[in-house]
């Protein structure tokens, strides 16, 4: 697999134009979230009430907070993953913007696999979990 | 290898390339854009050019909407499911998101009168409808 540039043919797929537009709602939808709710209030998390274990997911909400109040650098430690996702979704927001408006190449993978991304996410959580449970310990 | 010998490969033309007949078009396209538009408020309208298969248009325009419900079934359950974990309450709106973008954008293709598939799932339906055809 490996990225490269171009030019959006007629059998392509648009994908930035619709994961653009998704990415960039969700994004809206979660500021929004974040300006809204109070400063105390940090939902429950069922599975660390059922397991006593935090999810890998956990910390998602106060990283937010700390993004929120500025402090980058505790909320990446609070919970890299969704710090990283969160800043990959603005990141691909904005090139989807610039590629839609501005009709340029689009990047595309070259020898696409579902299988191989699929793993890699599910190993990127794994070590985001190991991550979060090791600074428990 | 020669340039001769090589067997000539036969032009793919897949099911959307042909465009429809404008009769087709012009019967089909209020119960198409009918079918996207009644999804938004929860309404599967898309079953009745399912049932009664007389038009071509309208028949692949209710396969794609078929599709984004079968979709938005999936993420419900998947999303439901990791609202056990912190994760679910960004993703299931997020997907509901997606869905409604995919519907926005078949609507858009119904009122044009195109018969293309809606980005990333449409070319599923296609495949895996292909057997429902019009009677």
């Amino acid at each position: 697999m490996c990225l490269e540039w171009r030019k959006l043919s007629e059998r392509d797929e648009d994908y930035e134009m619709v994961f653009g537009v998704c990415i960039f709602t969700a994004l809206i939808l979660l500021i929004v979230i974040a300006a809204m709710m109070p400063e105390r209030f940090i939902p429950p998390c069922l599975f660390k009430h059922l397991a006593h274990t935090p999810c890998p997911t956990c910390g998602s909400y106060r990283a937010l907070l700390l993004l929120k109040s500025g402090h980058i650098g505790s909320a990446f430690r609070t919970q890299p993953l969704m710090v990283s996702a969160g800043l990959m979704s603005v990141i691909y927001s904005a090139y989807s913007w610039i590629v839609v408006i501005g009709r340029y190449p689009r990047l595309r993978i070259k020898g696409f696999s579902l299988c191989r991304i699929i793993l890699l996410f599910l190993a990127l959580v794994l070590a985001n979990w190991l991550y979060i449970l090791g600074r428990l310990h | 290898m020669t340039e001769e010998q090589k067997p000539q490969e036969p032009e793919v033309v897949p099911p959307t390339a042909g465009a429809p007949l404008s009769k087709d078009v012009e019967e089909g396209r209020t119960f198409a854009i009918l079918s996207y538009a009644l999804s938004f408020i929860s309404i599967p309208f898309f079953l009745v050019p399912l049932i009664m298969r007389n038009n071509d248009f309208s028949l692949y325009h209710a396969k794609q909407c078929l599709m984004i419900w079968l979709a938005g079934i999936a993420v419900g359950v998947v999303g439901s499911l990791l609202m056990v974990v912190c994760i679910g309450v960004i993703l299931l709106p997020a997907g509901m998101i997606f869905l409604l973008v995919l519907a926005v954008m078949g609507l858009m293709n119904a009122v044009q009168g195109l018969q293309k598939p809606v980005p990333v799932i449409g070319k599923y339906a296609e495949d895996w409808f292909k057997g429902i055809t019009k009677v």
